[in-house]
């Protein structure tokens, strides 16, 4: 039977956890704290237990009134909600070979059944990708969306550094004799970190949902320092790179960085990067995902390869709950694009899931 | 680039207009393709191209064998991300090619592609009933027929039924 968990029921949910071995940060109760307190979001999960055997499923629920078209959504189909995974997610369990199909399945018709009470319309995740638990059962569409790079932890400082490319140590070293240093930054770090994440977002044009509200970052400085924390590069004593990491269950993240572009030169990241996998070794950790890049392998992806050739496939997934209010909201949704001025805004050449969620530059592939 | 195994499906450049242009007007091709056709210049392949790249709902894809030479064209047509299914069609031009495994091979790769990267659920296709090779590339490939459009083409001077074969995401054979 399946049970349900909010981020109030954080000693219950830290009980559940507990028995599942490869639940990471992105399975932690902590982790609501950063969306629970800037976006209208709740953290929860449900799980089901099976003598001791457990799957655990953590997910962000967002109510569709943030949409732009939101106040149409509530006047015309009433409240409605999505889910996602924060980051990366979906199944997380302690089954040796895998959770058994029937099983599956059974905790799919549940939670089908829950998304339907909850008027929640679409599910869409990204699979954790050094579990890569693609086994979702019927109803879930699974797609490969390229790869990530990981670094496997338990080599020596001494293997890690040799497994690096040479240019990545080469601008490594660069960085140190010309006198950049890392160290780890106190709670003032997450007051420093935003503009410089701000004015790195504008350099790449990043998407809107990209730029986190103040109140996301104040959140993290509040979280429990063992399980997020944050790096700075430093010149002359002025931060000029930072990287925010959150870790748990021996894997660790790194979830945002920045960099000042004026000192690109000395090439703080790569001292920066090693350094964090350094400290996350330290820390306990046996894996770190550095993740993919912006755009399929692109400059970003090579740089990570600098770091580690582990790649692993990553998933994405997508469920939908209630067709009828689905098709609805695209209505909904091209009906506002087309009194944007976007008379090109056509639902069925949209490859973003949720359809109605997907920003429609004119004249992209989307 | 789709990667199959002994096939490459890259994009369509403007290099490989001039081979494309030739099949285009290769009669023993079109007799086995679905619809009219009419002779082409390379200027008409030229505005083809530039008007299909901008095509969301269309992709048309160029067939590269494991020699590096360009041998046919791949597409996914009808694209709809909203019910996710799609149509499927391909073409070997380089009678070399033909009967070797490059053409199953290619549909393996592409239909595997829109299902395990572009979420589509179903892939659907038309051929001429007559068309006994394609047929039997598409059903080793899992596709079935799920329909007869009678009398659908003039060949030849006469009329010849189409099939309307289908794929279901989990029928796709890739052995």
């Amino acid at each position: 039977m399946m049970q349900s968990l909010t981020t109030r029921d954080r000693d219950k949910w830290l009980e559940v956890i507990k028995k599942v071995p490869s639940a990471d940060c992105y399975a932690h109760p902590e982790l609501g704290k950063m969306w629970e307190a800037s976006y209208p979001y709740s953290f929860e999960a449900v799980y089901a237990e099976f003598g001791d055997k457990v799957i655990f499923y953590p997910f962000l629920v967002r109510p569709l009134i943030e949409l732009p078209f939101g106040k149409k959504i509530m006047e015309e189909l009433g409240p409605c909600f999505d889910i996602t995974s924060p980051e990366y997610g979906g199944i997380f369990h302690n089954f040796e070979d895998g959770v058994p199909y029937d099983i599956v399945k059974q905790f799919n018709e549940e939670f089908g059944e829950f998304c339907k009470r909850r008027r929640i319309v679409t599910e869409f995740g990204r699979v954790q990708v050094l579990l890569s638990n693609t086994n979702l059962g019927p109803g879930y569409n699974v797609r490969r969306m390229g790869k990530v790079v990981w670094v496997d932890l338990t080599k020596t400082p001494e293997e890690l550094e040799a497994g690096m490319t040479k240019e990545g140590r080469k601008k490594m070293r660069k960085a140190v004799r010309d006198g950049v240093s890392v160290r780890e930054m106190g709670p003032e770090g997450f007051e420093q970190f935003p503009p410089l994440y701000y004015q790195t977002m504008e350099y790449h044009t990043a998407a809107e949902r990209y730029y986190f509200p103040k109140s996301f970052f104040e959140a993290m400085e509040r979280m429990d320092e063992k399980f997020c924390f944050i790096l700075g590069a430093y010149f002359e004593e002025k931060l000029v790179a930072s990287i925010i990491i959150i870790q748990h269950g021996g894997v660790a993240y790194s979830y945002l960085s920045a960099t000042n572009r004026d000192y690109q030169e000395l090439r703080p990241n790569n001292l920066l990067f090693f350094d964090m996998l350094l400290k996350c070794k330290e820390r306990g950790c046996h894996s770190f995902v550095l993740g993919g890049g912006a755009g399929g392998e692109d400059g970003t992806y090579l740089f990570k390869l600098n770091f580690s050739q582990l790649e692993k496939d990553f998933f994405i997934y997508d469920r939908l709950h209630i067709p009828d209010l689905y098709l609805k909201l695209i209505e909904l949704k091209t009906e506002y694009e087309h009194n944007c001025s976007h008379e090109d805004f056509d639902p069925q050449s949209v490859s973003f899931f949720p359809i109605y969620r997907a920003e429609w530059r004119p004249g992209e592939n989307h | 680039m789709i990667v199959g195994t002994k096939t490459l499906i890259r994009a369509i450049g403007d290099d490989d207009l001039p081979k494309l242009v030739q099949w285009r007007n290769d009669k023993s091709i079109q007799q086995n393709l679905i619809g009219w056709h009419f002779p082409v210049s390379l200027e008409d392949e030229k505005l083809w191209l530039e008007r299909v790249r901008g095509d969301r709902k269309n992709k048309r894809f160029a067939i590269e064998a494991d020699s590096g030479e360009y041998i046919g064209n791949i597409g996914l047509y009808d694209i709809d991300f909203i019910n996710r299914h799609c149509g499927f069609g391909i073409f070997i031009g380089d009678p070399r090619y033909r009967g070797g495994g490059y053409a199953t091979d290619a549909t393996t790769a592409l239909v595997k592609f829109a299902i395990e990267e572009l979420g589509m659920v179903r892939l659907w296709l038309t051929v001429l009933a007559t068309n006994d090779k394609a047929i039997k590339l598409y059903e080793r490939v899992g596709f079935k027929l799920e329909g007869v459009l009678r009398r659908q083409n003039f060949r030849g001077g006469e009329y010849v039924d189409e099939n309307l074969m289908g794929l279901l995401k989990e029928e796709l054979i890739t052995t």
